[in-house]
């Protein structure tokens, strides 16, 4: 049968992974750092200057992992992202050769001149009364005023939206103008956090495959892959940077637990896992001490193990401390502390994790049939009660440790559904 | 051994439940991306143009091509927009709430200050006095006293108060802002109930189309590589964010898909007249490679039992959407005018995006497209995608990925048909735990 294999594996998965990453991490850069056009890549600009140099707030402060990431790596690797808002808007106010009669035919479709007209008129209404209410009694100043204002031929800057622009661009702050320029230097490097994005989500597929081959056929836990990545983009109206940097190395630490590898390549996971979350690395501990628990009977054993627990649950808790206190003391929370209150008044905070994680949730009763699953999934409870107290779950991107953790046992169940059950083949 | 397998009634109940329920969730996932990359996208100003949009069509005075597709304004308009479900969109409620006089709390003004610190506004307004200042000066260069005054009456507005200010500039702006927004922010508008029936709108269709995704891949594979076809196609498809204005979009997938599925089925040829009909509202150049599809498959074999009845029927499914573009474009609604060039194909050439995104769309078809030669029906109607890409390299902009919905459509069933036989010949080859990546 070989003989007539067309296709090979390994070079499927990377294609599948590689084209889907370069797809959610494509629709990321329209969702989150081209949202608002240049507010939003200004304020991620600003950010990242802000982190590089300490001053941020808490707790990203503490995340730098994934900023000097790109700060000495990834912003060197030019792989362009297509912002077609941002960079249409960019030209319009930094390109003359950009107002061709088309790209005018098309402002005159979205935006038609009596509605443009109709707003001149209604400022120059304001404008008049402004003018008078500032100028009082002194007939000289109102003149002056207004004659200035007319010699401002404002209202062409509404009739006219080319000529406008490209004045505007001319006189943009210089902050904000290098978040316009898109061949800026910080515009290179908020290109950078994107393909650091793209690789830790090829990454994170890798791994995810991986993990769901412990359980499953190949076709099985491609398709958890599929699944994962389709349920992905629930996760964008909040997007952190570091969040698939986080994924993929929690998937690297499960991976390390299931295959018994070296506990120090664990440790350094979890410590590098640390610069982006802490607070998913700690739960690592959890899911090493349950599945090892009931394999040790011996005393000196089971210390053992205590002993690794205890030094996995620690590093992330002391490097959070030592970031805090140490390294960063000045950072402030950008919110409260307790965000149980506020979870428990709105809505999405249940909704959206409710969807988020509906599929593993409708098909969790596979957990007892693997011995992986039943000795670990406890690790869940206090993880979710911790994001409901203190976080906000309605940011689903919060809850991703669960869903890598639970789809390979969510489409084992599933399957079951099937005719012919697969995750026995 | 790896999927085969007979299925009953009992069953297939179930494996129905099961795909119905998953296509929901993805479905609800994809429709709430969209909305923040499409009507919250520049907040409330795409709302605008979304409302807008919507009454111009209603009136038939939108431009072209738009008009033509006027299906989904009047579903939206005589369905959706009453039955719209809610959909969380922080940013608006952001906006809606800074607008608000009782919606800042301490937590809003601390997280203006973290994101957008005062060091940060005291450098823009000192940027922007001096650009006035050179106005001012260009203005009136000789006489001191009228600069003075000038100079005075602007600092006499107190704008710099606004930039540092922020909580007191949206207060203002939440004050004098023009009626038209404010029902757009307002959640209980009849305004926003039309933006949320236009994201059910989609929802539904979304959902549909994962179906019938689903039941195109049945056609030629087993339930379960049919549903791993439904995930993929799902994993794709955000990649049609970027340009998603269109309301049309899922409608029209919608409908090429259940033409396939009906196709394939050997369904009444009314249903697919009547599906021909309906795409006719939506997009009526996707509708006819449809037609031109069951050209490819039927009439080659009509032609060889001397059944003429049944050439001339698929030849008809080909002329409606002929027919209806140039009804639509030159009778009913002349009047629109067509806001782009109607050839694009320099912008095209000269625009590298408009070749690597389809490539990257289509890049798993294309890799499997060994397949085609595999399976009796893509092997006799292939050939309706070149033309499909030629026309829509000639006259539209592919880089809109979302133009070649009806090719990725089609070749999800070859596509799973090929990973199956891919990870089928693995499995054998290593034990179940053996694997990697």
């Amino acid at each position: 049968m070989n003989d007539r294999k067309k296709f090979s594996s390994v070079p499927l998965l990377l294609i599948v992974a590689t084209i889907l990453s370069y797809i959610f991490t494509s629709m990321t850069v329209w969702s989150t750092d081209g949202k608002y056009l240049f507010l939003s890549r200004y304020l991620r600009i600003n950010q990242h200057e802000r982190v590089i140099s300490g001053e941020n707030f808490a707790p990203d402060q503490y995340r730098f992992g994934s900023y000097y990431l790109v700060e000495y790596f990834f912003k060197y690797i030019p792989i362009p992202w297509l912002d077609e808002n941002t960079s249409e808007v960019s030209k319009m106010l930094l390109s003359t050769e950009y107002w061709t009669d088309e790209a005018r035919g098309m402002v005159e479709a979205y935006f038609p001149l009596q509605e443009r007209e109709r707003i001149v008129s209604d400022l120059e209404m304001t404008i008049n009364e402004a003018i008078d209410r500032i100028a009082g009694k002194s007939i000289l100043l109102q003149n002056a005023l207004k004659a200035m204002v007319s010699s401002l031929n404002w209202q062409t800057y509404i009739t006219e939206p080319a000529s406008t622009l490209l004045l505007l661009g001319e006189n943009l702050p210089d902050d904000l103008r290098v978040a316009v320029d898109l061949t800026s230097e910080d515009n290179r490097t908020l290109n950078g956090h994107i393909t650091a994005r793209f690789f830790f989500n090829i990454l994170t597929i890798l791994l995810l495959y991986a993990f769901g081959r412990h359980f499953l056929t190949p076709a099985m836990s491609l398709f958890s892959v599929l699944l994962f990545q389709s349920i992905m983009p629930l996760t964008t109206m909040y997007f952190g940077w570091e969040t698939f940097h986080a994924a993929a190395l929690f998937l690297a630490g499960l991976l390390l637990i299931i295959e018994r590898r070296s506990f120090i390549t664990l440790c350094m996971v979890i410590l590098l896992g640390s610069t982006f979350r802490a607070d998913h690395m700690v739960f690592l501990s959890l899911i090493l001490f349950g599945f090892n628990y009931e394999r040790y009977s011996g005393k000196a054993e089971k210390f053992l193990l205590y002993l690794k627990a205890l030094a996995t649950f620690a590093i992330p808790v002391v490097f959070t401390l030592l970031s805090s206190r140490l390294l960063y003391p000045q950072a402030k929370y950008s919110v409260d502390l307790i965000q149980l209150g506020y979870n428990l008044n709105y809505p999405w905070s249940w909704i959206f994790p409710l969807l988020f994680l509906s599929i593993p949730l409708i098909f969790y009763d596979s957990i007892g049939e693997e011995d992986f699953f039943r000795k670990t999934w406890f690790w869940i409870v206090p993880f979710v009660a911790m994001n409901f107290i203190v976080a906000r779950p309605a940011e689903v991107r919060l809850l991703i440790p669960v869903l890598i953790y639970t789809i390979p046992i969510a489409v084992k169940g599933l399957s079951k559904f099937f005719p012919i059950d697969v995750s026995k083949a | 051994m790896c999927f085969e397998g007979t299925t009953n009634d009992r069953s297939k109940k179930k494996v129905f439940l099961v795909v119905l329920f998953i296509a929901i969730v993805l479905s609800y996932i994809f429709t709430s991306m969209i909305l923040w990359t499409t009507e919250s996208r520049f907040l409330t100003i795409s709302r605008y143009s979304k409302v807008m949009r919507h009454r111009e069509a209603i009136d038939g005075k939108s431009f072209a091509p738009d008009q033509y597709r006027f299906g989904s304004y009047y579903l939206v308009e005589y369905i959706f927009k009453h039955i719209p479900l809610r959909w969380y969109d922080v940013f608006n409620d952001i906006v809606a709430e800074g607008l608000d006089p009782t919606g800042w709390g301490e937590g809003t003004e601390k997280s203006v200050e973290l994101f957008f610190p005062e060091e940060d506004r005291a450098v823009i307004i000192k940027e922007i006095e001096s650009t006035i200042d050179r106005i001012i000066d260009s203005f009136s260069p000789n006489n001191l006293l009228l600069r003075n005054m000038l100079k005075a009456a602007i600092d006499s507005f107190g704008w710099q108060e606004y930039i540092n200010d922020i909580e007191k500039t949206t207060m203002l702006i939440g004050k004098n802002i023009p009626g038209e927004f404010k029902v757009l922010i307002e959640k209980d508008s009849a305004e926003s109930a039309l933006v949320n029936g236009y994201v059910t709108f989609r929802f539904f269709f979304t959902a549909t189309t994962l179906l019938l995704v689903f039941l195109l891949c049945a056609q030629f594979t087993d339930a379960l590589t049919s549903l791993l076809g439904m995930s993929l196609f799902a994993a794709l498809l955000p990649m049609v964010a970027q340009d998603f204005m269109q309301a049309e979009t899922m409608l029209s997938a919608t409908v090429f898909a259940g033409f396939l599925v009906a196709l394939l089925k050997n369904k009444s040829y009314l249903l697919l007249l009547l599906l021909v009909l309906l795409g006719c509202t939506a997009r009526t150049d996707q509708t006819l490679f449809a037609g031109v599809i069951y050209l490819l498959y039927k009439v080659p074999g009509a032609i060889k039992r001397r059944k003429w009845l049944s050439l001339l029927a698929g030849l008809s499914l080909v002329l409606i959407p002929l027919v209806a573009t140039l009804l639509l474009s030159e009778v009913i609604y002349a009047g629109s005018e067509y806001y782009l060039d109607f050839i694009q194909l320099e912008y095209n050439l000269n625009h590298p995006w408009a070749w690597i995104y389809p490539l990257i769309f289509l890049a798993i078809p294309l890799a499997f497209s060994p397949m085609i030669r595999n399976i009796d029906f893509f092997r006799k109607t292939w050939l309706w995608v070149p033309p499909f890409m030629v026309m829509n390299y000639l006259f539209a902009r592919p880089a809109e990925v979302r133009l070649l919905l009806p090719v990725l459509i089609y070749s999800v069933p070859y596509v799973v048909a090929g990973v199956k036989e891919v990870l089928c010949h693995f499995d054998y080859d290593r034990d179940r735990k053996g694997g990697g990546s």
